[in-house]
């Protein structure tokens, strides 16, 4: 499990933050980020785009058997996510019991580290997924439907003046 | 999947070249040690050595070296993506219906005419949805096909009459090349104790990459289409 030092150092990006990309043309979400749309092809618009962190279980397996380096962590999960915006993408789900992980079950993105190369080599943070408690989803449910209703208003106070510039609503989002 | 493991095994036991050589029943291939939910350590296939070799030659030349020669009807390959949270569905390998699809046709075959098969079962799963992709059971019914012994020996359609990848061993690089050899051996009739009576054309299925590419042979003892 030694991945060279460059190419962890190029996939910072959608490690750290998610980051993929998407379609401007179809719309359709990529994680890990795509170069080119396979729908689309030579129309493609790809876009880079962070997603929101917040997706469910797809499908999951308990890790028994650990390879190399995960040892001390088993048993642990790793599911399939289905992330909100459309893209899958397959991580570990942490602060969860093998027990309890259901398909289906809402999570969120959480920042962890990844792996050590050994005593003294780097260690590797990247993307897990835990649970999203029902308390901390009602709280940033909220939050997210008062950003749109407060950006819904500025919009339509927009197009209440005089003319609305035609821009596409990439709005910026608040926290992450 | 068990009862593929188990089978798999049993037909190992009649395989002189088998890595394992000894049966396992379906309540052993449950109570193995927890792998990845839900495969247990019987469910895996295991780490190989091992060589395999085949002679190809044209059609011209097959008859003047060798009296029973096997031909190839059909050498297709497709492929799918990677990773598997690309995919559509993760109850089908697209990769292997359409390398079969391709050679059916190319061999003017079905799957009907199919004697026998050797699967890539890297896991038992693999065998279970291979079996499907190939057309000889249902979508959704190989559990069913595998529990009614049809891919048993005796069955309609033996499945890893060698042992399979579970029982036989995968030697990676050589796996592809002993499925062809157990191919032809069955045609030739010189499969030994494991021998399917008036086997005369076979199937064999490889994979890499979780499902993402697919590699199909028809082999027969006639030249055809």
């Amino acid at each position: 499990m030694s991945e060279g030092l460059a190419l962890h150092w190029r996939l910072l990006q959608p490690r750290y933050n998610l980051i993929g990309t998407m379609c401007g043309n179809c719309g359709d979400h990529f994680f890990p980020p795509r170069n080119i749309c396979p729908e689309c092809r030579r129309k493609s618009k790809i876009e880079r785009f962070r997603f929101s962190g917040r997706g469910e279980v797809y499908t999951y397996t308990v890790v028994r058997a650990a390879p190399t380096g995960f040892e001390f962590q088993a048993p642990y999960i790793i599911a399939v996510v289905a992330l909100k915006e459309g893209a899958m993408c397959t991580a570990q789900i942490v602060d969860c019991l093998p027990e309890d992980i259901s398909i289906g079950m809402p999570l969120e993105m959480t920042f962890r580290k990844v792996i050590a190369d050994d005593d003294a080599g780097i260690i590797r943070y990247g993307y897990k997924f835990r649970p999203l408690d029902a308390l901390a989803q009602k709280a940033s449910d909220a939050a997210v439907e008062n950003a749109a209703s407060s950006t819904k208003k500025a919009v339509s106070n927009k197009k209440s003046g005089k003319s609305s510039p035609k821009k596409k609503g990439d709005k910026p989002k608040k926290g992450g | 999947m068990a009862m593929v493991a188990s089978k798999n095994h049993t037909n190992g036991t009649l395989n002189p070249n088998a890595q394992f050589q000894r049966p396992f029943t379906v309540e052993q291939v449950m109570a193995s040690t927890p792998v990845a939910d839900p495969l247990k350590l019987l469910d895996c296939s295991p780490i190989t050595d091992g060589a395999a070799v085949v002679i190809l030659a044209s059609e011209k030349k097959a008859r003047e070296l060798c009296e029973k020669p096997v031909w190839i009807n059909a050498s297709t390959q497709s492929s799918d993506t990677l990773a598997l949270h690309d995919r559509k569905s993760l109850s089908r390998t697209e990769a292997s219906i359409k390398a079969a699809k391709k050679a059916y046709s190319m061999s003017g075959s079905a799957p009907k005419d199919i004697d026998f098969a050797e699967v890539h079962d890297c896991f038992t799963i693999a065998e279970l949805m291979a079996i499907e992709s190939l057309g000889f059971c249902p979508m959704g019914g190989a559990g069913k096909f595998t529990e009614d012994g049809e891919t048993a020996l005796s069955g309609s359609k033996p499945i890893n009459t060698s042992g399979g990848l579970k029982a036989k061993g995968h030697p990676v690089g050589a796996t592809g090349i002993a499925q062809a050899i157990e191919a032809v051996l069955q045609i030739r009739g010189e499969a030994g104790k494991r021998q399917i009576e008036g086997a005369r054309t076979g199937l064999t299925h490889n994979v890499g990459g979780s499902g993402a590419s697919c590699v199909i042979h028809v082999l027969s003892d006639e030249v055809r289409p």
